[in-house]
């Protein structure tokens, strides 16, 4: 087949015309061998920008086509719905990005248009040998699994809960509700916090699209986004419950820091020392009291416990001491609460204010270094250094310890099952921090809550609720999903069977072929980075849009 | 110390009365080890499950016809051997041999290993004229004495990894004065010390000498610097590395012979790799003139960039060259360069995993930003 190659070259306004002399660049490129047609435009994303495009691709029969434009991250797929629009395959197209990398990143007008020339005939040389490659497209599953009955797992069940998309939520202990329910109140509202569970809760036993299984554990996840297979174990029940799904999302929530490794603060060698869930509990039993069954007259609430051996502020414990401050003030209004911080953590629109009318009267904020606690008669002593760094002691009747916020501890292997990895703090690792926090590495499983890092109730329901939305727009019921053409290919001949590729893979994409003792690409999972066809020794493993061939044209005519 | 069987024959003897009792006992159904082919001195392996068959075994002759680790590993290629073995090889055989079997080339299961203190080997085409016959037994005095035997491969003579590192026994040979009265055997480990139980011979306790050693090492060094020193400054500069280079004939023999080149079709022979009359022009466009066939030295540089990480050094590379290019020197020196960076010498043990395959948690810094 002849290749009539175009060439479009875009000014961007006065984005690249400004830096790049466009009638030097067409100049230098139009004479090339296969090139039919060069133009220069305004501003080829625009609406009529596309239309001349595709009017040119027609007119002259163009059969591959270079843009020189843009990153690709802007537009790439906007010139690819070009190529379709005017019935050339997609990847018959080759961008070069004149913009980023030459006009923005220089001064020098001819530094930038001798490099554009380099990049245009490089994207020509590689558009030669560009193949046709076709879109794929692959049914899948549209039910999810959620791992976690706290208040990520049930909210998130719920918003995805309906007649066409079935819901399994796997909670390991035997009730739904999580951490939550040990809580009497939540801040800063100070509302019940069985307002925001109970209905939910009812909603889920009502709910028949959400089938729950408590008491249960996650055994194997095995597939790809669209179509996974589950096994799922219930305690003291032989054969695993077995079901698909098309997505998982894991809301597994958070422990805390172990105060074993803190033995300063004297946890489990005096009495009334608490940790914050244990206060929290005995709360809510209606009664704060000693050991002795006496009232607390005085009560420290040490912030930060593990702060300094974790690495990382645990974001939540400044605000819940503070809703301690107000339990206890609640039932001992007379009580003396003095809080050791180290930095106080108390952002957001509300929290502020919460914290302005819990200050006051018989309540200090002591910042503080070194606390240790023991035992002096029979109350406890808090020794500590004041900002001034002079040492300092008080006497309590009550110590409550805030400790960090870490992984729960069978992370590492749900992180194994689930096929991602651990991040910082052990937790599970997002995508991205900022652009795609509940994502992960590996397509179709989303992380939520606390088990992505330490985080409030508002934060966990906005967490479990942007997770359920990117579920509910790309699995679809009923429409099939498209999934990446660019991928690996392993050549039967070549492959010697030493599985280099399964080491490196990072998406379990390759499978190892036992009876031919070769590996094979699963097309559904690979997403094109490339490491094998680096890895393969033989020269087996191909990339589709990726070829040596491809590689090494672009390369030979970027540096000749 | 090690278990140690003390065979009250000459060390070619000894083994083969080892080798003798394994099969005759049943502790294994077959011998892997080399057997004489021809009065010239040629030598072959052979796998052997009749001890009347060992009569022209010639477990420690010093030849190495084609690296054993790549035979184990064509045996067990397609699944491990049903039956125990015991293999003859020399240190470096067995290393690579390991090589292969993290790349899944080859099973290490119901394969013993007997292995030596190796004085090295001589070049292939010393076997074809009675060379080897003639050279044996001043070979042998080297050996006992912990000199470097003359005319042995250059890889060889430069080689420090003559010790074997995985070997279930491990004949004592180097700088052993008494090898032509006595055989000993160390009895590395628990298989090793089975295989042997019940053998006539006497039982202590002993280590290899390890100043004899030391001293052998030493001379080794000296020469491999020597080697290295030289193939430096002869490969300077790109008309250094054409000079040695260039003179590849593009047989590909070497690859053909090398362990580590475990590729079943090699991407250099395949018809992507054929020059098209394009690039043809396109050569010779930008330099008026070029060798042919082309890419010899980018075959090289290939193989090189392919096998370095794992290269155990053996020298049959350079054996089978039909030019004499010092391949297996300058492959060595790369390798161990590289082997050097990740504190990894190949065949050491299976369990190592190759470098390509791993990372350190510290490594990322270097590559995050």
């Amino acid at each position: 087949m002849e290749r009539k190659i175009g060439v479009y070259v875009c000014e961007c306004g006065p984005n690249i015309a400004e830096k790049v002399d466009i009638d030097k660049v067409v100049g230098a490129v139009s004479s090339l061998d296969g090139v039919v047609v060069v133009e220069k435009y305004k501003l080829l994303c625009s609406a009529d920008g596309k239309k001349f495009l595709e009017e040119e691709i027609k007119k002259h029969g163009i059969t591959h086509l270079v843009i020189a434009a843009c990153s690709p991250k802007q537009h790439e797929k906007t010139f690819m719905e070009v190529c379709e629009n005017a019935g050339i395959n997609p990847y018959l197209y080759q961008l070069a990005n004149i913009r980023e990398q030459c006009a923005w990143i220089t001064e020098d007008k001819d530094e930038a248009t001798k490099k554009a020339i380099r990049l245009i005939k490089a994207a020509i040389g590689r558009v030669k040998y560009h193949s046709s490659l076709e879109k794929k497209e692959i049914e899948c599953n549209p039910a999810v699994l959620i791992i976690g009955g706290g208040v990520a797992g049930i909210n998130a069940s719920l918003e995805l809960a309906s007649p066409d998309r079935k819901i399994y939520l796997v909670e390991k202990t035997s009730s739904l509700g999580g951490m939550i329910t040990n809580f009497e109140k939540t801040y800063p509202s100070m509302q019940p916090s069985s307002h925001i569970l109970k209905q939910k809760i009812l909603d889920m036993d009502k709910n028949e699209n959400i089938q729950v299984f408590i008491d249960s554990n996650v055994e194997e996840i095995i597939g790809f986004f669209g179509n996974f297979e589950i096994k799922v174990k219930k305690k003291e029940v032989d054969e695993p419950a077995e079901f698909e799904v098309g997505a998982v999302m894991l809301a597994t929530g958070s422990n805390f820091f172990d105060l074993k490794k803190t033995p300063q603060y004297g946890y489990e060698k005096f009495d009334n020392i608490f940790t914050a869930l244990e206060f929290e509990k005995m709360n809510l039993s209606g009664e704060i009291s000693l050991k002795n069954g006496k009232t607390p007259r005085s009560v420290a609430i040490i912030h930060c416990v593990g702060r300094d051996e974790k690495g990382y502020c645990s974001e939540i414990c400044c605000m819940y001491s503070l809703k301690f401050i107000r339990y206890l003030k609640d039932k001992i209004p007379d009580a003396q609460v003095s809080n050791f911080y180290s930095d106080l953590c108390i952002p957001g629109k509300s929290y502020q204010k919460f914290y302005e009318q819990t200050k006051g009267k018989n309540v200090d904020f002591i910042r503080s270094t070194n606390v240790e606690v023991t035992k002096k008669e029979n109350k406890l002593s808090i020794k500590y250094i004041d900002e001034n760094g002079n040492k300092n002691s008080l006497l309590v009747d009550m110590v409550i310890l805030a400790p960090a916020i870490e992984p729960t501890s069978d992370v590492s292997e749900l992180a194994e099952i689930a096929g991602i990895s651990q991040g910082d703090g052990g937790f599970f690792a997002e995508e991205h921090e900022k652009l795609n926090p509940v994502s992960t590495s590996t397509d179709g499983v989303y992380i939520v809550g606390c088990a992505q890092g330490p985080k409030n109730i508002s934060d966990t329901i906005v967490q479990s609720g942007a997770a359920a939305g990117k579920i509910l727009a790309s699995l679809i019921p009923g429409k099939k999903m498209e999934i990446e053409v660019k991928t690996s290919h392993i050549s039967e001949s070549f492959c010697i069977g030493c599985k280099v590729c399964i080491s490196v893979c990072s998406y379990g994409a390759i499978t190892f072929d036992e009876a031919k003792k070769i590996s094979v690409v699963n097309e559904v999972i690979c997403r094109g980075c490339g490491n094998c066809v680096a890895a393969c020794p033989s020269g087996a493993a191909t990339s589709k849009h990726f070829t040596f061939k491809q590689i090494h044209q672009e390369l030979l005519e970027a540096v000749k | 110390m090690t278990k140690t069987l003390k065979i009250n024959k000459n060390v070619e003897q000894g083994i083969l009365e080892l080798l003798r009792f394994l099969l005759d006992g049943g502790k294994v159904s077959g011998v892997f080890t080399l057997k004489r082919i021809n009065k010239e001195g040629s030598v072959a392996y052979s796998l052997v499950t009749r001890s009347d068959e060992l009569e022209d075994a010639v477990p420690l002759f010093p030849l190495m016809p084609v690296n054993a680790g790549k035979l184990l590993s064509r045996f067990s290629l397609r699944g491990k051997s049903n039956k125990p073995v015991a293999a003859v090889v020399k240190p470096c055989e067995l290393r690579a041999f390991i090589e292969l079997v993290k790349r899944e080339q080859g099973s290490l299961e119901n394969i013993f290993f007997i292995s030596s203190t190796c004085g090295g080997v001589y070049p292939i085409e010393m076997a074809v004229d009675g060379a080897v016959e003639n050279n044996l037994s001043k070979y042998w005095e080297a050996v006992k004495k912990g000199e470097i035997p003359a005319q042995i491969r250059p890889a060889c003579r430069g080689c420090v990894e003559f010790k074997p590192y995985t070997a279930d026994m491990t004949v004592d040979l180097v700088g052993s004065s008494d090898i032509d009265k006595r055989c000993m055997i160390l009895l590395n480990t628990k298989n090793g010390e089975e295989l042997a139980q019940d053998m006539k011979g006497d039982f202590l306790e002993k280590e290899l000498d390890k100043k004899i050693l030391d001293k052998f090492q030493n001379k080794r060094e000296a020469e491999r610097k020597k080697l290295f020193d030289e193939i430096e400054e002869k490969m300077k500069g790109l008309d250094g590395f054409i000079d040695i280079f260039g003179k590849c004939l593009g047989c590909h023999g070497c690859s053909k012979v090398c362990p580590i080149c475990y590729c079943k079709l090699c991407e250099f022979e395949s018809p992507d790799s054929e020059y098209k009359p394009s690039n043809y022009e396109s050569d010779l466009k930008k330099r008026g003139g070029l060798k042919v066939p082309p890419g010899t030295v980018y075959f090289q540089i290939g193989r090189l960039d392919h096998i370095a990480i794992s290269c155990v050094g053996c020298g049959a590379c350079e054996d089978v060259c039909p030019v004499d290019i010092p391949i297996s020197i300058i492959f060595k020196k790369v390798g161990e360069s590289v082997q050097k960076l990740f504190d990894y010498i190949p065949g050491r043990d299976v369990k190592e995993e190759i470098p390509l395959l791993t990372f350190e948690k510290d490594e990322l810094s270097e590559v995050e930003d």
